[in-house]
């Protein structure tokens, strides 16, 4: 899957979790978008998982600083 | 690394002056201005010559102004300090002697006992050892005393005494700091009278009389079991040291069984107990109650002189004490001879003799006058003349009616007078070491010093006479032309 | 040991002394060592052996997990992970909650009758249980993780679980965040004892001149709660908050700016709390330490086990629309809840009052934000609005000072009746409200409280645009003395401390 796709697919998680449509970039963090904290943030790791068909691991999931680091690592499960 | 040592060095240094500073705002003090005299009376211990004293008083207020040092050097060249304070139990006495034996060598300790009876638990607080022991320089006596301390009290802690700045630091909310330290400085170092604090009235023939009554009665002798022990430990360090320990007890409600146990208790201790309530001691001193004794507990500076003559015949005859000159004692003669005549003053009933006296002691009084201007019309043109010649501008010029203050100092007179009748007047200000006064008219005209009132609030001639020395109120009298003596 | 008594002051600056005089690699062998002194002063040396048990079970089970994992032995890794858990969780349960159990069997056996009432224990904990063991569990979770690699000696286990900063009061420490300070050793660095002192004193400042008066204020009203009712109740609910926030943050003060001292960060558990503009924010602020751990340790693990995600599954098909998305979230919320109450202690008063009772202020601000939305759109209130901030700010303070009047109060129906007190709010005259303004304290002591929290609140606002500590050491040498000397004599003098009572008891008495 190529980063476009996997940011297209991503979107479609992110509408579906916070109920609106954000245009995402490698730079966007939880501050930017409004609904998203700590609880928020495990039901879109949980969606991103399913939608994926990746498991991510606690020690990655807390190094998550941003939407980029995210896409980096569902590109990075992907690979595997 | 040289630049951070400097810096904590001067932070430091800094921080212990203001704490220094803090800590004499807040560590409460006492001196000639006070009831009694504690905090002087010790820092003047201090600052004599090591082993130049010959005797030393101990024990409670009635000791403080029982005995007068300087009375047994002029008649029997006898030095000797008066350790005594308010309310010192014998705890505080026995630890006061072994600190008197840090610096001096004395042959005879008198020991003033009345604590020995104090049994109720009430007299065992924190303020009166407070009293006693804060201004004892720390060393391993104070360090013993303030463990003592903390056994008997068992919510006092070691740090508290260590540092009293952790004990008194809640006094913020009361001082003024500027006030405070600067009554400190100029009280400082006014004690010269060698632990003795004057007192200059007389109880008079009633009280008097029903002291002798409550004496009379028959009650069991209770001695506090605690006092006792350090009686003990007083007699013990008397003995070793080779020192004469002298018990007695001052003019009050002594008890019959008092005086039996001290003797017996005295006898078996071999040593010698003067009570100044027996008759035949006090007849041979000519000591009358109703004009030697300030209180039933306190003997006035009359009573003082009787009771330091028959100490210091003991000391001189029975025990061979000699005389000898220190100059010490010759400097705080003049300290001495003040009090005598501020007793004159103070016991003296005639006014012309009075107001002689006022003037001739008026470079070191401030006198406090109030006077309604149809009494001064009233007096005697002698009375008149000696209050011109103190500084009064008579004749007085308004009617009848009308009030009058005077302050009058060694510069000269400052006055003021009513206005109108109906309307309040005030006159307030400061004295040079800090004290307060005002003087407020109407019906019974009242002078206040630092807020506590002094003059009699008759009508007539009121007075109130401040010894500028000593920083403190000698006497307060007033004076209707009607009769023809002072009234007190 | 007290963090408060001169004693423990002078120890420390000896302690500073002789850690900086001696080499770098050794210098946690000192703090160890300082730790276990700090330990044996502050609780009953027994229990010293809870504390050993923990540290080497923590060590060793560590290490096993670690060497399991390596070797891809995920079965036995996951063993010595439980075994380490509950040797640690069941001393902790052991020694803090059996009390708890046992008095709710007993109230349930006297009312079905099936048994006699089981006597209380009076087993005596180590000091810092709760938060050594929280940090252990984490320890071991980073481990299991692969987050980090254990540590292998166990004397420097033990230091990273005992360090004694942390014993009395946390903040809990992630051991990724520990390790290089704790053992690397520290140069001198004049800054870091400086700051560090500065914060101490600072800490003390809030917690002798600031919280010790509020408490003055709290206890009066809390002593007669039938004569202080209505707006007293509310007013010492508020003013509780602030006593426990002084109290709570300036012991931290204390206890970061004294491991400041030696070099060694440790993570902030406050952040201008009062400053938040929901409940939920509050609890981002407050005790941070403690949420991240729940964050991290429980919820996130929690809601990605299979369990909860088939959970996720059916109530998703059961409800329709955003509330259905968050009903699992909610759930595992209020595990997390039912914890932080629980973890306050083992007493039905804390899981009511400081879990469901947050809890449901959490939930229902969430439920209700759409109306919410709706409304703030409808007035034009502008979110970033300085006075819509301090009426939300002034909404979470009474929210939250409702939850803890259930801390403060002894048992859950105390505070309930002095809740129920409060809505008294008729029938009373004007003496009634005369005591409001000082209730207990004199006048100046009021003053000197309204003057220090104003200080507290312009500190605050202050630290907001960067550090304080930095703003001032960038003053000429005269301010920034003169400012520390302020703060100083301000803690000697006016800090509530030593014999209650003053000098006006020195009454001469009758003689």
């Amino acid at each position: 899957m190529s980063r476009k796709q996997i940011y297209e697919k991503l979107a479609d998680v992110f509408e579906d979790v916070f109920d609106q449509r954000i245009a995402l970039n490698d730079r966007i963090t939880a501050r930017d978008v409004e609904g998203w904290d700590s609880l928020t943030h495990i039901i879109l790791i949980s969606a991103v998982e399913d939608e994926f068909g990746v498991k991510m691991d606690m020690k990655s999931v807390q190094r998550l600083t941003n939407v980029g680091a995210m896409v980096d690592l569902i590109e990075e499960l992907l690979a595997k | 690394m040289k630049q951070y040592v400097i810096k904590t060095a001067a932070f430091s240094l800094i921080f212990l002056l203001l704490f220094e500073f803090f800590t004499i705002c807040y560590v409460p003090v006492y001196f000639e201005d006070s009831d009694w005299p504690t905090t002087g009376v010790y820092q003047a211990f201090y600052s004599l010559k090591k082993n130049t004293v010959d005797a030393v008083f101990l024990g409670s207020s009635a000791g403080n102004c029982g005995f007068i040092p300087q009375e047994l050097y002029n008649q029997y060249g006898i030095t000797s300090y008066n350790l005594s304070c308010e309310q010192q139990n014998l705890i505080s006495s026995y630890y006061w002697l072994r600190e008197c034996l840090r610096f001096q060598k004395p042959k005879a300790v008198v020991l003033e006992c009345k604590f020995l009876f104090e049994s109720d638990r009430e007299k065992l607080t924190e303020p009166w050892f407070r009293k006693a022991l804060t201004y004892m320089r720390w060393s391993s006596v104070k360090k013993e005393a303030v463990e003592t301390v903390c056994d008997i009290l068992p919510d006092e802690s070691e740090i508290s005494w260590i540092i009293p700045m952790i004990r008194f630091h809640s006094r913020w909310e009361e001082t003024n700091e500027a006030e405070s330290f600067t009554h400190y400085l100029s009280m400082t170092d006014k004690h010269h009278l060698m632990g003795y604090f004057p007192k200059f009235t007389s109880i008079g023939k009633g009280a008097a009389w029903n002291m002798q009554q409550n004496g009379d009665d028959v009650r069991k002798a209770n001695p506090s079991r605690l006092e006792l022990d350090y009686l003990d430990k007083i007699v013990a360090l008397c003995r070793n040291r080779g020192m004469t320990l002298i018990l007695t007890y001052t003019p009050c409600e002594m008890t019959k069984d008092k005086h039996v146990f001290l003797e017996e208790y005295a006898e078996a201790a071999g040593i010698p107990f003067i009570d100044f309530n027996d008759n035949v001691v006090m007849e041979k001193i000519s000591y009358s109650v109703s004009t030697d004794n300030e209180s039933k507990w306190h003997a006035n500076v009359s009573g003082a002189r009787k009771l330091t003559d028959y100490i210091g015949e003991y000391l001189s005859s029975g025990l061979a004490m000699e005389a000898h000159r220190d100059s010490q004692w010759e400097k705080t003669k003049n300290a001495y001879e003040n009090v005598e005549k501020d007793y004159l003053l103070a016991s003296e009933k005639e006014p012309e003799t009075y107001l002689t006296l006022l003037s001739e002691s008026r470079d070191r009084y401030i006198v406090f006058l109030s006077i309604y201007a149809g009494d001064a019309e009233r007096m005697n043109d002698r009375v008149k003349q000696q209050l011109t010649d103190l500084g009064l501008n008579l004749p007085l010029k308004k009617q009848w009616n009308q009030r009058y203050f005077a302050v009058l100092t060694k510069d000269g007179a400052a006055e003021n007078e009513e206005e109108k009748s109906g309307q309040k007047l005030e006159i307030s200000g400061r004295l040079a070491g800090g004290s307060s006064y005002r003087m407020e008219s109407g019906v019974n005209s009242v002078i206040y010093l630092n807020d506590k009132p002094y003059s009699l609030q008759r009508t007539g001639l009121s007075i109130v006479v401040y010894d500028t020395y000593r920083c403190t109120v000698i006497d307060t009298v007033s004076y209707d032309p009607k009769s023809s003596f002072l009234l007190r | 040991m007290s963090l408060f008594s001169l004693l423990f002051f002078c120890a420390f600056v000896v302690s500073i002394g002789i850690y900086y005089l001696i080499p770098k690699k050794y210098q946690w062998v000192a703090l160890l060592i300082y730790s276990a002194g700090f330990f044996y002063l502050s609780c009953n040396p027994a229990t010293a052996v809870y504390l050993v048990i923990s540290v080497i079970s923590a060590a060793l089970a560590a290490k096993m997990i670690h060497r399991c994992k390596a070797n891809e032995n995920d079965k036995y890794a996951r063993l010595a992970l439980i075994t380490g858990l509950v040797i640690n969780l069941g001393i902790l349960a052991a020694l803090k909650y059996t009390n708890f159990l046992l008095s709710n069997l007993n109230s349930l056996s006297g009312v079905l009758k099936v048994m006699p009432a089981i006597p209380m224990t009076e087993w005596a904990a180590p000091i810092g249980i709760s938060f050594y063991t929280m940090q252990i569990i984490a320890y071991l979770l980073d481990v299991y993780w692969g987050i980090t690699e254990p540590q292998n000696n166990v004397a420097k286990a033990a230091l990273f679980i005992g360090y004694w900063p942390q014993l009395t009061s946390g903040p809990i420490a992630r051991y990724n965040d520990m390790k290089e300070q704790l053992y690397s050793g520290h140069e001198f660095s004049w800054r870091n004892v400086t700051f560090g002192l500065q914060r101490m004193l600072w800490g003390l400042f809030k917690k002798l001149v600031l919280s010790e008066r509020l408490a003055v204020m709290v206890d009066m009203v809390y002593s007669d709660t039938a004569y202080f009712n209505g707006i007293y109740i509310w007013a010492a609910a508020v003013m509780f908050m602030f006593q426990l926030y002084t109290d709570f943050s300036g012991c931290m003060d204390i206890i970061i700016g004294a491991s400041e001292c030696y070099g060694i960060v440790l993570p902030e558990n406050f952040r201008r709390p009062f400053f938040s503009r929901s409940v939920q924010e509050y609890w981002q602020r407050w005790h941070i330490t403690l949420g991240t751990w729940l964050k991290d340790y429980v919820l996130y693990p929690l809601m990605r086990t299979r369990k909860w995600k088939k959970l996720i599954q059916k109530t998703g098909k059961k409800f329709r629309g955003k509330a259905a998305k968050q009903i699992p979230s909610y759930l595992g919320m209020l595990v997390v809840w039912l914890l932080i109450g629980l973890w306050h202690g083992g007493d039905w008063k804390y899981i009511i009052g400081m879990g469901l009772w947050f809890f449901g202020c959490i939930v229902l601000s969430k439920v209700l934000d759409p109306w919410f939305k709706k409304a703030k759109d409808a007035l034009h209130i502008n979110a970033d609005n300085g006075v819509w901030h301090l009426i939300q700010s002034l909404r979470v303070l009474l929210l939250v000072a409702i939850g803890n009047v259930f801390f403060r109060l002894d048992s859950l129906e105390a505070a309930l009746h002095a809740l129920m007190q409060g809505l008294i709010l008729e029938g009373h005259d004007s003496y009634y409200y005369s005591k409001l303004w000082t209730l207990g304290l004199n006048e100046s002591n009021r003053n000197v409280l309204l003057i220090g929290l104003l200080i507290l609140l312009t500190v605050s606002l202050l630290q907001r645009k960067g550090s304080v500590r930095e703003l001032i050491a960038r003053q000429n040498i005269v301010i920034r003395w003169i400012i520390y000397f302020i703060l100083i004599f301000s803690v000697i003098i006016l800090g509530r401390y030593g014999p209650g009572f003053d000098a006006q008891a020195f009454i001469y008495q009758g003689f």
